[in-house]
């Protein structure tokens, strides 16, 4: 009988906290969220589910969670902490991308840079709140809209803030439909958003070759912490251009893209247990991620009517909300609001254009503040 | 409840103003840099195709005509189809 109480001492029903019941329900709403209304069910499923998994109380000498020394989930979790998984995701991003749109209409590609703003202006407001610059640079690459960057970021600057960076930042790359789509119409006129833009011309395989070799280089040389991540979405790239690595390409972005992501995920949800996840500091994060998305939003759409007071041939300012780099749901935002204006204008590949900008400049971001804050 | 401490000072301290006004500065530029070299690119490339003709290129299989395995398999199927029709 003492052995069975002792038993059910040890149980998950016995040591729950308030903290990991409110951590399982959020688990599973992101559950339902992936699965009822397809919010980047890729992301927000194996994150969910990890909530639930990480929030179930271990017992007390066991190598169970993420953060016990020598346990399975720890070893998962090491690709996230050192910062592994995000490059080889690049990876997957840059066999998958066709910067095709982007060598068509290289002035587009700025839109990508002044979308960025929304990183650099949290970073100043989370100092404003009190962070170290180390913290409040890891809180401000979440208005890169780009996950893996985030991770790569944090776990580099703010390794205790890792868990709410990332749910943070996937978060809101899921909430793009929702997040966008009221900035851009509140910053546009009706005239604007019914602009028509010149179909691409047609690019060469000379080029599309030639591209990731040089922008690379460009890349890495002006921000030499940004390598890892730009080096391995320009690889991938090459990988798919050059012709020659098509079965490279192939296991790039379907096979390894897809392991990677389900352990980042899993591995991501699993680390946010409730006593390390529900802070004050989380909900500030949090606020401040969703600021820093809606300036990056605002920043790529005003930099593009901008351009405009200097272009003979009009640019559809919408397609700057795209230089947020969440690929490629925001290009498919652009084209979701402008064609409810005019059901047959086609915005989705030039929004493409600023979007794949957009990763290098979110790479860039975080290759510039890493190498100005590492200690 | 939140405990949060607005201090100018910190924004200061952290060189918040200075990093920020240099961080866009460098990411503009890489990526102006980046806009001018495709711009300039199919330009360059004339004049590399002078030197290395573009059918030197055309050894390497173009990625968009290249057959994939379910095209393969659909014209295997119907030449199999007309030869079991002779």
């Amino acid at each position: 009988m003492k052995i069975l109480f002792e038993f059910l001492n040890t149980t998950g029903f016995a040591m729950m906290t308030w903290g990991n019941a409110i951590m399982i329900v959020v688990g599973i709403f992101f559950v339902c969220l992936a699965i009822i209304k397809d919010y980047e069910p890729l992301l927000l499923l194996p994150i969910g589910f990890g909530a639930v998994v990480g929030n179930i109380p271990s017992i007390q000498g066991m190598a169970l969670s993420v953060y016990d020394e020598g346990s399975v989930l720890s070893y998962l979790y090491f690709g996230v902490s050192k910062g592994i998984f995000p490059p080889l995701i690049f990876l997957g991003i840059g066999a998958m991308t066709d910067f095709s749109t982007m060598l068509s209409n290289p002035k587009l590609v700025l839109l990508g840079a002044a979308a960025q703003v929304g990183i650099f202006i949290t970073f100043v407001g989370a100092l404003f709140l009190g962070f170290n610059p180390a913290d409040a640079a890891s809180i401000g690459i979440i208005g890169g809209a780009d996950g893996p960057t985030a991770i790569f970021l944090s776990s580099k600057l703010a390794p205790h803030l890792l868990g709410a960076i990332a749910i943070a930042a996937y978060s809101y790359m899921a909430l793009v439909p929702v997040i966008q789509p009221p900035i851009m119409k509140l910053l546009t006129s009706k005239k604007e958003r019914l602009i028509r833009m010149k179909a691409p011309r047609h690019v060469t395989q000379r080029e599309k070759i030639i591209f990731p070799v040089v922008a690379f280089l460009v890349a890495a040389m002006i921000a030499p912490g940004a390598i890892v991540l730009i080096g391995m979405l320009f690889l991938g790239n090459l990988l798919k251009e050059s012709c020659v690595t098509e079965r490279l390409a192939n296991t790039a972005r379907n096979s390894m893209i897809d392991i990677v992501t389900i352990l980042l995920g899993f591995s991501v949800g699993a680390s946010t247990q409730a006593k390390a996840f529900l802070t004050n500091q989380s909900l500030l994060i949090f606020g401040l991620g969703a600021l820093s998305f809606c300036i990056a939003t605002a920043g790529g759409v005003i930099f593009a009517k901008v351009m405009n007071l200097f272009l003979r041939e009009k640019i559809n300012p919408l397609i700057g909300a795209a230089g947020v780099s969440a690929v490629p749901d925001s290009a498919r935002v652009v084209q979701m609001v402008g064609q409810k204006e005019d059901p047959h204008n086609f915005l989705l590949m030039h929004a493409m254009a600023p979007n794949v900008a957009g990763v290098i400049g979110s790479a860039i971001c975080s290759g510039i503040l890493w190498s100005v804050l590492v200690k | 409840m939140i405990e949060i401490n607005l201090s100018i000072q910190n924004i200061l301290d952290g060189h918040g103003i200075e990093i920020a006004l240099v961080g866009m500065l460098v990411v503009f530029t890489a990526l102006a840099l980046i806009s001018a070299f495709i711009y300039l690119l199919p330009s360059v490339l004339r004049v590399v195709n002078l030197a290395y003709p573009l059918k030197d290129l055309c050894s390497l299989p173009d990625c968009s005509d290249t057959p994939n395995d379910e095209v393969l398999v659909a014209i295997s199927s119907v030449l199999h189809a007309v030869e079991i029709g002779k």
